[in-house]
């Protein structure tokens, strides 16, 4: 379920670590600012326990095995917020030293993985262990199966939606190729059969067994307002890939006079400033390679500019 | 050998007995195999070459804005360039194109395998290049999963060359001034307590395979696979109340503070220019 790099556009990338950002900002601020010094190595150790229990082959019926992801147990142990910490840490893990996922996917991977797996993970085994106090590894089961399915389900939507947003000019697919009729089915279909039923499993026994060893997992904390809204965010984020058009109050004054019927006076006697060379070129430029070598002259004011960002952040981080 | 030892292997697959211990066998493989990259993962770090001269805050920014670069790259032209970057980037740095290769198949093969009914005309349409038992490899099919796969890796190789040339420890520390403290100090933690963990799994995979004759029941073997992981669930939550304390018997108070990375020099600042260029290039052409 890892997406490597190249399979989604940059447009996504961005919008899932900018989902993610946030998330991951305001835990280390929470964990930083409280002086909640015992949540770090939890958290820590949390990412290493995930990393580890994927290691572990599980033995199923008609002599096979097969390996969990151990998303839902860890949020059952941690808590979703924790777990969230915990499971990003073990991906950002493999992805960064073990090229097992990709860079520019990360931000998509931990909320597939990570955030939608801990939070669904968490709430049915709450909800469900409420209700069947005395079976809690089944509880356990149904909330495994449901997170491994959910994040499933939100990775095929994540490639499938690339042939509509992301295209050459020519139509032709840039990224993932194909289209949610067919990601949907190829993702979903094969969890719902085969590794969800072992992620729930393997789920099961570990919860049957602490339970028996009198380790009973519980999440640690509830839901707070803040956390609620932030989590809401960030589920509706991705819903900006969908829009089309330019993005809201960005409109030139053709678009508004096209939306409201007219121009606002005010707006009118307004020219913005087109910067020293609009849509990287100049109005001189009268073919292709003139054009494209303004353009690499922009690129190289461009880096330069980035060599500059990096010799100031430099200076301040040797103060 | 003895009689009871022969007639428990004839038993091995019996009516209730689960076939064999290959889940043990599994659950080795995985362990051997990340410790093998772990321990062998950064085998030119020690050489001389350009990435590995590199402050490593640097190596990771330039190495990240080129696999940028290959992500937004929309033409056959750009990618290429790109691709060219990676090889002669490579060759700098002292590591063989084949070896790099080697390291970027398994997604290139995998990506190779997803990718593979786009070349036919039921999902590109096109001017048929190749036609055989009724389905066609059409020329714009070819175009564009070669495109595709070839993007993918040499994203791949990039991520490979950074992992080839970087120690765990300094890709770490590099880390430092571009994510919050707090990750990196909790990351390089959980890439430690990853391997002592792996080694309690470890050594009870390698204790039931010595102790293990013939093989047992699946609901045996499901009873071990659940005490290993509770067992190492609950060494998980021991540990970090350990850690924890150990922490603040040494005075951390939950404030992070990283040191210094060594100052940027010309060819620190050459390389930035010369991979943000990329990026830049490749955005727009």
């Amino acid at each position: 379920m890892h997406i490597p790099d190249g399979y989604l556009s940059p447009k996504t990338c961005l919008v899932f670590y900018a989902g993610m950002i946030p998330v991951w900002f305001a835990a280390s601020r929470k964990v930083e600012k409280t002086v909640k010094v015992k949540e770090l190595p939890l958290l820590a150790i949390g990412g290493a326990f995930a990393f580890v229990v994927m290691m572990f082959n599980i033995p199923i019926p008609g002599g096979s095995s097969g390996h969990m992801v151990g998303s839902a147990i860890v949020a059952i142990v941690l808590g979703p917020w924790a777990g969230v910490v915990a499971l990003s840490l073990a991906i950002a893990l493999q992805a960064l030293l073990f090229a097992d996922g990709g860079i520019t996917t990360l931000g998509a991977n931990c909320f597939n993985m990570a955030f939608i797996s801990s939070f669904s993970g968490y709430y049915v085994y709450r909800i469900l262990s409420a209700v069947l106090s005395e079976r809690r590894p089944f509880a356990a089961a149904i909330a495994a199966y449901a997170a491994i399915n959910l994040s499933a389900l939100a990775a095929s939507v994540e490639l499938g939606i690339q042939p509509l947003i992301a295209h050459g000019t020519d139509g032709r697919p840039l990224y993932a190729p194909y289209p949610l009729a067919v990601t949907i089915p190829a993702m979903v279909v094969p969890h719902l059969l085969f590794f969800g039923p072992v992620e729930a499993l393997g789920t099961a026994l570990i919860v049957r067994y602490v339970a028996k060893a009198g380790f009973v997992p519980e999440g640690r904390k509830a839901l707070r307002p803040l956390w609620a809204f932030l989590a809401a965010f960030v589920l509706l984020t991705p819903i900006g890939l969908l829009a089309s058009g330019t993005s809201w109050g960005e409109w030139s004054k053709a678009e508004i006079s096209r939306l409201v019927g007219y121009v606002p006076a005010g707006m009118g006697r307004i020219n913005g400033w087109a910067g020293v060379m609009p849509r990287y070129t100049l109005p001189w430029a009268s073919n292709g390679f003139e054009s494209a070598t303004l353009y690499v002259i922009s690129a190289a004011f461009g880096s330069l500019g980035v060599v500059v960002i990096i010799f100031l952040w430099g200076r301040l981080w040797r103060r | 050998m003895p009689v009871w030892l022969k007639e428990a292997k004839a038993r091995r697959g019996g009516e209730g007995a689960f076939k064999s211990e290959a889940f043990v066998e599994k659950t080795l493989d995985n362990i051997s195999s990340f410790m093998k990259v772990v321990f062998d993962g950064a085998e030119y770090a020690g050489k001389n070459g350009l990435l590995q001269s590199l402050e490593p805050k640097v190596r990771i920014i330039g190495i990240f804005f080129l696999v940028f670069a290959a992500a937004l790259a929309g033409k056959a032209l750009s990618l290429l360039a790109v691709i060219f970057f990676a090889i002669v980037l490579a060759l700098l740095s002292g590591v063989e194109v084949l070896k790099l290769l080697k390291r970027v198949m398994p997604a290139l093969i995998f990506t190779s395998i997803i990718i593979s009914p786009v070349f036919f005309s039921f999902v590109t349409p096109g001017s048929a290049v190749l036609k055989a038992w009724g389905m066609a490899v059409t020329k714009e099919g070819l175009e564009t999963g070669v495109f595709i796969i070839a993007r993918v890796g040499v994203m791949a190789g990039f991520t490979a060359l950074l992992l080839l040339t970087t120690g765990q420890s300094d890709l770490l520390k590099g880390m430092r001034g571009l994510v919050p403290a707090v990750f990196i100090t909790a990351l390089f933690m959980t890439f430690r307590y990853t391997l002592i963990l792996l080694r309690t799994a470890e050594d009870s995979a390698l204790a039931r395979k010595s102790r293990t004759i013939t093989g047992t029941n699946l609901r045996d073997s499901q009873g071990w696979f659940a005490t290993r992981v509770g067992f190492i669930l609950k060494k998980t939550v021991s540990t970090a109340d350990e850690v924890t304390l150990a922490m603040v018997s040494r005075g951390f108070t939950g404030r992070m503070n990283s040191f210094e990375g060594r100052r940027l020099h010309g060819k620190d600042f050459m390389f930035i220019g010369l991979t943000s260029f990329a990026l830049i290039l490749s955005a727009g052409l």
